[in-house]
């Protein structure tokens, strides 16, 4: 027999929601909660339990609420590091390559016998310099993750773990730095020299890029921290 | 029996369980209390990202399906994850062998 959700396990679940953020993960969590709470409840009334008892025994079996909201927020931490990190990969040198082939197939600069305007240089530098930061910081920050996953339950877990998250946050920068430096290089050398460019690459990278970026960036942006949430509706 | 000395072997005890047949999370549990006369008794907090992890080392899989009108997660092995309890049960009978030769009276097993 399948029980019907009741009061006291939905205010529970909502409780456990309210500490876990809103996360895709922390979703499926709950939803995976609830069915063991509502299978150990028809155990229990099997049992002869009454629906009252059987819910807190049932809810019991998950353990200590603190505990289990500790564990299902290190591995919500998990997951968005494995996906920022190989976002963030991704992006970063798929917009790279983007932006290289655009600027380097396209027509020939109109001052390539002389110095490139400074605000030009600047911008390519730091654009190029961020992008390989990003690149290289979202590699270690996989490279990382992996041998966490690898090592199991070791104790040092903990500390690649960190680390990785470290470099995801520090590849985004880059990303993001980088990715407004490759649109002003390209928005002042076009107001400089339109003709060298090649307006439709530009438009197909720029749009490509507004569009792409938030991807690679989003689960960095959003690792929002869900115990500065729950304390703000007061559950920690 | 000891909680601690359980937690190490946890990923084992899992994947014993699972290399029987796919289960969801609280089968498990009930699985893991039967098998071991409920000596064991493992937490949801401790079982749920146990399994998380497992499946994100490649040990395990999991599905949702829809089971009395509700999602329901089932897990099962992998052939790594039969790979990984073979070695678990090899480096098991080693351990109970050099252990259980220290600890006879005469000094051997």
């Amino acid at each position: 027999m399948t029980q019907p959700p009741t009061p006291e396990l939905e205010g529970y679940l909502a409780r456990l929601e309210a500490r876990l953020g809103d996360a895709r993960e922390a979703h499926e969590f709950i939803d995976e909660l609830r069915d063991h709470v509502l299978t150990a409840m028809d155990t229990y009334i099997g049992l002869g339990d009454t629906a009252n008892v059987a819910v807190e025994r049932a809810i019991e079996t998950l353990g200590p609420q603190d505990d289990l909201v500790r564990e299902l927020r290190a591995e919500i931490r998990r997951k968005r590091i494995a996906i920022g990190a190989f976002a963030l990969l991704v992006g970063a040198s798929a917009l790279g390559f983007l932006w290289l082939v655009i600027l380097a197939t396209g027509p020939r600069l109109p001052w390539t016998e002389h110095r490139e305007p400074l605000v030009l240089e600047w911008s390519d530098s730091i654009g190029v310099a961020s992008m390989r930061l990003a690149i290289c910081a979202a590699v270690v920050a996989n490279a990382l993750f992996w041998i966490s996953v690898k090592a199991g339950r070791h104790s040092s877990i903990g500390r690649f773990e960190g680390c990785s998250m470290t470099l995801c946050r520090i590849s985004g920068t880059a990303l993001a730095i980088a990715v407004g430096s490759i649109l002003i290089y390209v928005g002042i050398r076009f107001s400089l020299a339109p003709r060298s460019l090649e307006v439709s690459d530009i438009t197909l990278g720029a749009l490509l890029t507004l569009t792409t970026t938030p991807f690679a960036l989003l689960p960095t942006l959003r690792s929002g921290n869900p115990r500065a949430r729950s304390r703000r509706l007061g559950f920690d | 029996m000891r909680s601690e000395l359980v937690k190490g072997h946890l990923e084992a005890l899992v994947l014993a369980v699972l290399a029987d047949g796919p289960r969801h999370g609280y089968a498990i549990m009930e699985s893991l209390a039967a098998r071991t006369m409920d000596e064991v008794a493992v937490e949801g907090g401790t079982l749920y990202p146990l399994l998380h992890k497992l499946e994100e080392a490649g040990s395990v899989k999991s599905r949702w399906s829809e089971a009395g009108g509700r999602r329901r997660r089932i897990y099962s092995i992998t052939a790594r994850g039969r790979r990984v309890l073979a070695h678990h049960r090899k480096a098991w009978d080693e351990m109970v062998h050099t252990i259980g030769s220290a600890l006879s009276s005469d000094g051997r097993a």
